[in-house]
């Protein structure tokens, strides 16, 4: 550990709160990053650490607190600014324009150019700009030439122009957000080396992760939030993965909504050897009437992946599907609901409602066929406001009215909109991809009622989560994914938090169950 | 919050939201009716004028009502009027010469037609083909056939109208474009019968429901089990459909298939579904819109005519309308709620998201 306590901090951040409506997503939280240093943020989703980032982006504004770059008091006004102040931050999505070169990228809006009568920034210095583009590639470890483009260019290697790009900021600090959830094994390797070599060149980073066993071989420092509250800090050599695991899950489980124990009936899913190229493997299954079968697993391990390619949405290369007993064949997800499954989307805004729609339209969306008279299709319109009404009131979504443009919801009202569409058509099956993923704790404890409310009915759920209370509580069974492939399934009693950990990083033999 | 959850109204989306913003449109094409009356009281508002007016808008006006099937679900149809004018040539050559390919004779009123609008669809079909399967942007196939459509008609004919004889049996078929009922022409009776059928179909049915899905959001629509596909190639050949039924009409009104008819028409229905309220950013647009819009570009044409403004003006003059009517759409988006911060975001940084 380089770090000395007579040392200024590279970045110092005290303080901070920042509420949004209905929910208070940091509270006090403060730390501080010394040069030569990797401190590792983590906790669950939700425990606040995106709202950090984007505060320290300027992307948001903190209620209370402040924030100093060596020692300076700095307010990052929006991502350009925070920049120039020293502070980049590497998103999981890059930002990168994929038909332009490296050194194009590295050097984007900030061109060197040649000082000269037709002014500044007039015509680009190329020369300088690959030469300068080439140090900083160097600087990273990159052997791809400043003139590559960005197209032609694996993710990892995409990964370190984002770094030399903030590099070439002068940046004091870089925060990597879950930088490792998109590589290969060997690429980790590679990016861990590179942060190690910002390491010695003075920089502070911060690493964010998911991944409990990268902190141990890349952080000096953990800092663990928690419901937006700074739970602990913890030098390396102090932390333990159960130590660290119970900060981040430390609520007591009890806090939580229980799902209801249920009678199981007859099989009502069944999955067999389901496979996609390169996706996921082999993957089988059954759900019963009434149960409620978690998905675990790390981010990539292919779970929306299988859900999707069950439901019809992404072509399976192999594999069957039985609804109740009766194979069927499901080639678009068209077919899916005629076959009585009904999926909640992953990522509600992009996949699960037309935004700029009414809550009305968009519940009536997958119901039209039932909605709508045979013969001239003409949408029974008395009925689907009905419809509409009905469920909107059943799920106590909050909107002024039916004729709300959905875009104008909160997240966790959008997400029952989401639901609401599903329940219209009665399904048998119902797979929700992240159900409560960013929507306040309220409505989270509403979506789990319901949940249980629903298997009680005797409809079959699959629900994948990240959240580990989420998944231990709400669900029967517990299905494991790793790789793409099912790494285990556990019975609810059998199921704790470190076995699931245990077989989603693939270390199946460290736990005998 | 429950008690906010039993407050919910019924939707009212037809009178507040549709309603609302074609009030607009009808002002200014009001304003403009009231402004063209005023410079020319003695000539604008005589039943002769107005036949002329009504005319001209029956011909891109039904353009427009494809085109707007087609922009709310993000495409464009560049072909159109050339379609006119393919369809008015097969049209008038199947009705007077007929199909020499399967050595048949002229071919009578009711199949010429028939054959007319079914080849239009197809041509639609094959566009909403390439659209969605393949994947090509509907810029470019339409543009392909603005191109192959405007020259199959030429070469067909050698350039030449393919014309109607005088007292040649056909007095049926050149009233269709020429006829009028009460001094409004049959032709723009024909756009209201289809514009009627439209706003049945994208309002009130679960087509109409779904061509607003597609166009709103893709990918949802298509994981709420809508074959997405079909509902593009059906806009397309609705498009395709209306440019022949247009072609028909023109054929009928001129007494002859041209092959130089239609020219840039594609762009007048395009600039009328805009400036009636149709968004090119998808799934926002009503066949009642397009209509106005349409009224608005023929009023103000014919409003340039009779004040002998150059012709070459009144090009200028339309395109800034279509500019104005753009800009004003895209600041309306802008200016509702959250959006006028990414709105001046977007001039420092792409908005990121975590």
């Amino acid at each position: 550990m380089a770090a000395t306590v007579d040392q200024t901090p590279v970045l110092e951040v005290r303080n901070i709160s920042k509420a949004f409506p209905g929910v208070q997503a940091l509270s006090n939280v403060d730390f501080k990053v010394y040069p030569n240093e990797v401190v590792a943020l983590i906790g669950e989703n939700g425990a606040g650490k995106s709202t950090l980032m984007k505060i320290l982006s300027g992307a948001y504004k903190m209620d209370s607190g402040s924030v100093y770059i060596a020692g300076e008091p700095i307010e990052p006004q929006n991502p350009h600014h925070a920049q120039s102040l020293g502070i980049s931050i590497i998103y999981q999505e890059f930002n990168l324009t994929p038909n332009q070169t490296v050194a194009t990228n590295i050097f984007l809006g900030r061109e060197p150019s040649f000082d000269n009568v037709l002014g500044r920034a007039a015509l680009v210095n190329r020369r300088q700009m690959r030469h300068e583009a080439a140090r900083l590639l160097e600087r990273v470890g990159a052997r791809f030439s400043p003139d590559a483009l960005v197209r032609n260019l694996s993710v990892a290697e995409r990964q370190m122009v984002e770094i030399a790009k903030a590099l070439s900021f002068e940046s004091r600090i870089i925060i990597m957000d879950e930088p490792t959830s998109a590589l290969g094994e060997g690429e980790v390797k590679v990016l861990f080396d590179i942060v190690r070599g910002l390491k010695e060149q003075g920089l502070g980073v911060i690493f964010i992760t998911h991944r409990l066993d990268e902190i141990f071989e890349i952080a000096d420092r953990v800092v663990v939030l928690r419901d937006g509250r700074q739970v602990g800090e913890l030098p390396i050599a102090e932390a333990t993965p159960p130590k660290l695991i119970a900060m981040m899950v430390g609520r007591p489980l009890v806090e939580m909504y229980q799902k209801q124990d249920t009678s199981k009936g007859d099989v009502v899913l069944e999955v067999r050897d389901l496979s996609r190229t390169g996706v996921i493997d082999d993957v089988s299954f059954s759900l019963r009437k009434g149960e409620i079968l978690g998905i675990a697993g790390l981010v990539g391990s292919g779970r929306t992946e299988m859900v999707r390619a069950i439901f019809g949405a992404d072509p399976r290369t192999s594999g069957e599907i039985f609804i109740d007993g009766q194979p069927v064949d499901i080639h678009s997800p068209n077919a899916a609901i005629r076959a009585g499954m009904a999926l909640v989307p992953e990522n509600r805004q992009l996949h699960g409602l037309v935004l700029e729609q009414s809550v009305e339209r968009n519940i009536v969306l997958p119901n039209l066929d039932w909605l709508s008279t045979g013969l001239t299709g003409l949408l029974k319109r008395g009925q689907a406001r009905e419809v509409a009404e009905r469920y909107v009131r059943q799920l106590n979504v909050r909107t002024p009215s039916l004729a709300q443009r959905v875009k104008l919801l909160s997240g966790g009202n959008q997400q029952k909109v989401v639901l609401a569409k599903w329940l219209a058509s009665s399904p048998k099956v119902l797979i929700l991809d992240e159900p409560t993923r960013g929507i306040d704790v309220g409505a989270k404890a509403e979506v789990h009622a319901l949940m249980s409310q629903l298997a009680a009915q005797g409809i079959g759920i699959v629900m994948i989560s990240s959240e580990m209370p989420e998944v231990l509580q709400m669900s029967d069974r517990i299905l494991i994914m790793h790789e793409g492939r099912v790494a285990g399934i556990l019975d609810r009693t059998r199921a704790t938090q470190e076995v699931i950990m245990a077989y989603a990083s693939g270390e199946t033999d460290a736990v005998k169950v | 919050m429950s008690e906010v959850a039993r407050k919910i109204s019924p939707s009212r989306r037809g009178i507040s939201l549709a309603g609302f913003r074609e009030l607009n449109v009808l002002l200014a094409f009001l304003l403009l009716c009231g402004y063209f009356y005023y410079q020319h009281p003695d000539v604008f508002a005589k039943p002769a004028n107005l036949a002329i007016i009504m005319r001209f808008v029956a011909t891109f006006g039904m353009l427009a009502i494809g085109e707007v099937f087609i922009i709310i679900t993000t495409g464009i149809d560049l072909s159109v009027g050339s379609l006119t004018a393919l369809t008015g040539i097969i049209c008038a050559w199947v009705m007077l010469k007929g199909i020499g390919m399967l050595g048949m004779g002229p071919i009578p009123l009711v199949p010429a037609l028939i054959i007319t609008l079914i080849i239009g669809m197809l041509v639609g079909v094959w566009h909403g083909l390439f659209v969605t399967k393949l994947g090509i942007p509907a810029f470019i196939i339409t543009l392909g056939t603005w191109l192959i459509a405007r020259g199959l008609a030429a070469y067909i004919t050698k350039g030449y109208p393919v014309v109607f004889p005088y007292r040649g049996g056909h007095e049926t078929f050149l009233s269709l474009g020429q006829g009028s009922f009460r001094s409004i022409p049959y032709s723009f009776i024909i756009l209201i019968g289809i514009a009627i059928v439209a706003t049945i179909i994208l309002n009130y049915s679960k087509l109409g429901y779904r061509v607003y899905a597609v166009g709103g959001n893709l990918e949802a629509a298509r994981l709420s089990g809508i074959n997405v596909d079909r509902v593009r190639i059906f806009c397309y050949a609705t498009s395709g459909f209306l440019a022949a039924v247009t072609g028909i009409l023109m054929a009928s009104r001129l007494g002859q298939g041209t092959p130089t008819v239609g020219a840039s028409y594609e762009l007048w229905a395009i600039a009328a579904s805009v400036i009636g309220g149709t968004s090119l950013f998808g799934g926002e647009g009503t066949i009642l819109g397009a209509l106005l819009g349409a009224g608005i570009v023929g009023v103000m044409q014919n409003g340039m005519v009779l004040g002998n403004t150059s012709s070459y003006l009144q090009e200028v003059i339309l395109g800034m309308v279509l500019v104005i009517a753009v800009v004003y759409d895209t600041l309306r988006r802008r200016i509702t709620g959250a959006q006028i911060r990414t709105f001046f975001g977007s001039f420092s940084r792409k908005p990121r998201d975590a």
